[in-house]
């Protein structure tokens, strides 16, 4: 085909971040029918990457990365659609719904209060704050019962609110869930991203050690698994006190290694006191045989060869041989005898 | 110092007990005293309480021992006696095994102990059994692990081995610098 797909035609754009070159120009309609129309189309798309390739070798910085020759891509211009569909807004709660009729707005307060007590500015919420339930001095008002506990009292309160303000949160999140919403997202999971197990996790773990104990105290969810290292700190038990947490640790360790043996009856000491009875009485089959040829010092993690051996092996031998003769005519030999010929080796306890 | 938790008093009973099996009971309730393990710079000490109370006013760089050491963890958690546990093992051995005065010497200087150097071993001894090793004359030597059942031995070679060494008491002077810490 001398035909130039490209000669009067509308030059195509390119977006190099994708890939992309959009030739606009019509297809030849002579040349889609009949036989030619896979040739021609094949020529029209070598065309169109040829221009794209020499497009972004034209036009962007080329380096040098160890042995290739490398572009960086520009970032994409066209937009391309939504994989998944928009996420629906949330409903608002029952204090943002009356909020917004009574035209309440939030006031944005000051970290640091003017704190009368101790004459100095304090932070209004966390580390130093004047926390009423950490006053040494609580005075009893008139009208309350003077025999009622004014610290107790606070501390109920403060829990009574706090489970308040947790019974709201969750009828939201029902309420939410009820008009068709997701759960909300976990801080500590990435902002939404809790979709794996894995994930899930590691929000429990973070959230577990986000307090001032640094999770520490934090009792064990049903069917949480603790890796025995996870957190900074490990617990022990306390050096001097009561014994009676280490007593305890210790029967129990006690009892599972009782429980671990597996033979009360000691078949060992049955089998050898049958053995010896069976030598006693003279049995020559069962009997114990006589000094057995001695056998060939073995050395560990060495192969043994076939047939010949190597001149370490046989200098080895050698020198066992030597020890053998001394052995036979010492006087460890005569005890061994002499021993041997006693019935029995072991001392019967 | 601090007491030791479950898998480290676990493996410390284990080891224990192949040597003293169930009269481990008896090391830890005693009618005298209170006696307490504990964990001090990597090793075990067993001492009675009011011992373990005043060790526990030293500062703990300067704490050098206290008790008796039993042994000492690894630095991969495994935990090794040592010989000085030796004075709590020989009174309650479940499997003993006796010395002739010629093999004494070579065990003394860390060598395993030959059927040639044998003189009397406990019977019903299984193999890799815990072993309590003591001269003729009833002095405790040191321990190890038999090598062979009392059987097998009776019936093995004088070169072959019947009780691998692990601690003798000629470690006081071999191993002084490393015996505590």
């Amino acid at each position: 085909h001398a035909m130039s797909v490209l000669a009067t035609s509308v030059p195509p754009t390119f977006d190099l971040g994708l890939l992309l070159i959009n030739n606009p120009n019509p297809l030849d309609p002579a040349s889609t029918r009949g036989p030619e129309l896979e040739p021609y189309l094949a020529a029209v798309a070598r065309e169109n990457a040829q221009s794209l390739l020499s497009e972004i070798w034209q036009r962007l910085p080329a380096e040098r990365v160890e042995d290739a020759v490398v572009a960086p891509l520009p970032p994409p211009s066209t937009p391309l659609p939504r994989e998944k569909p928009p996420p629906k807004p949330k409903p608002p709660s029952r204090w943002e719904e009356f909020a917004r009729l009574k035209s309440i707005r939030r006031n944005k307060k000051e970290q640091a209060v003017w704190d009368e007590a101790t004459g100095e500015w304090r932070p209004r919420w966390g580390y130093g704050r004047a926390d009423p339930s950490k006053e040494w001095l609580l005075e009893v008002p008139a009208s309350a019962d003077p025999n009622e506990d004014q610290f107790g009292r606070l501390k109920k309160e403060k829990k009574e609110r706090v489970a308040k303000n947790e019974l709201q949160r969750l009828k939201n999140i029902s309420r939410n869930m009820r008009l068709g919403g997701t759960l909300p997202a976990l801080s500590a999971g990435g902002g939404g991203a809790t979709s794996s197990s894995k994930e899930l996790k590691r929000a429990l773990v973070v959230a577990k050690r986000s307090d001032a104990s640094v999770g520490q105290f934090s009792a064990k969810v049903g069917g949480e698994k603790v890796g025995h290292l996870q957190g900074r700190r490990r617990h022990f038990l306390p050096n001097t006190g009561s014994l009676t947490a280490e007593r305890g640790i210790q029967e129990q360790v006690l009892k599972e290694l009782a429980a671990r043996r597996t033979d009360p009856l000691n078949t060992e000491r049955a089998v050898n006191r049958l053995q010896q009875q069976r030598e006693q009485s003279g049995d020559a089959a069962n009997a114990v045989n006589g000094r057995r040829r001695p056998q060939k010092k073995k050395t560990a993690g060495k192969v043994s060869t076939e047939g010949g051996k190597s001149r370490r092996q046989n200098a080895r031998d050698s020198k066992s041989r030597k020890y053998k003769k001394a052995a036979a005519s010492g006087r460890a030999n005569q005890k061994m005898k002499s021993l041997m010929k006693s019935k029995t080796l072991g001392k019967r306890k | 110092m601090r007491p030791l938790t479950e898998d480290e008093t676990k493996a410390v009973f284990e080891k224990l007990s192949k040597f003293i099996g169930d009269s481990l009971t008896a090391l830890l309730n005693r009618a005298d005293q209170q006696y307490c393990l504990r964990l001090h710079r990597c090793r075990v000490y067993y001492a009675p309480e009011p011992t373990m109370k005043r060790a526990a006013n030293v500062q703990r760089k300067q704490l050098l021992s206290f008790g008796t050491c039993l042994g000492k963890f690894t630095k991969s958690n495994k935990f090794h006696l040592q010989v000085t546990a030796l004075d709590f093992l020989a009174p309650y051995a479940k499997h003993k095994i006796w010395l002739k005065p010629s093999a004494e010497q070579q065990f003394l200087y860390g060598h395993h102990v030959t059927k040639a150097g044998l003189g009397r071993i406990t019977d019903a001894t299984p193999q890799y059994a815990g072993l309590v090793v003591y001269s003729m004359s009833d002095t405790p030597l040191g321990f190890g692990v038999a090598a062979k059942s009392t059987l097998q031995s009776r019936k093995a070679d004088p070169m072959a081995l019947v009780c691998f060494h692990q601690a003798d008491i000629g470690e006081y002077i071999r191993s002084e610098a490393t015996l505590f810490g």
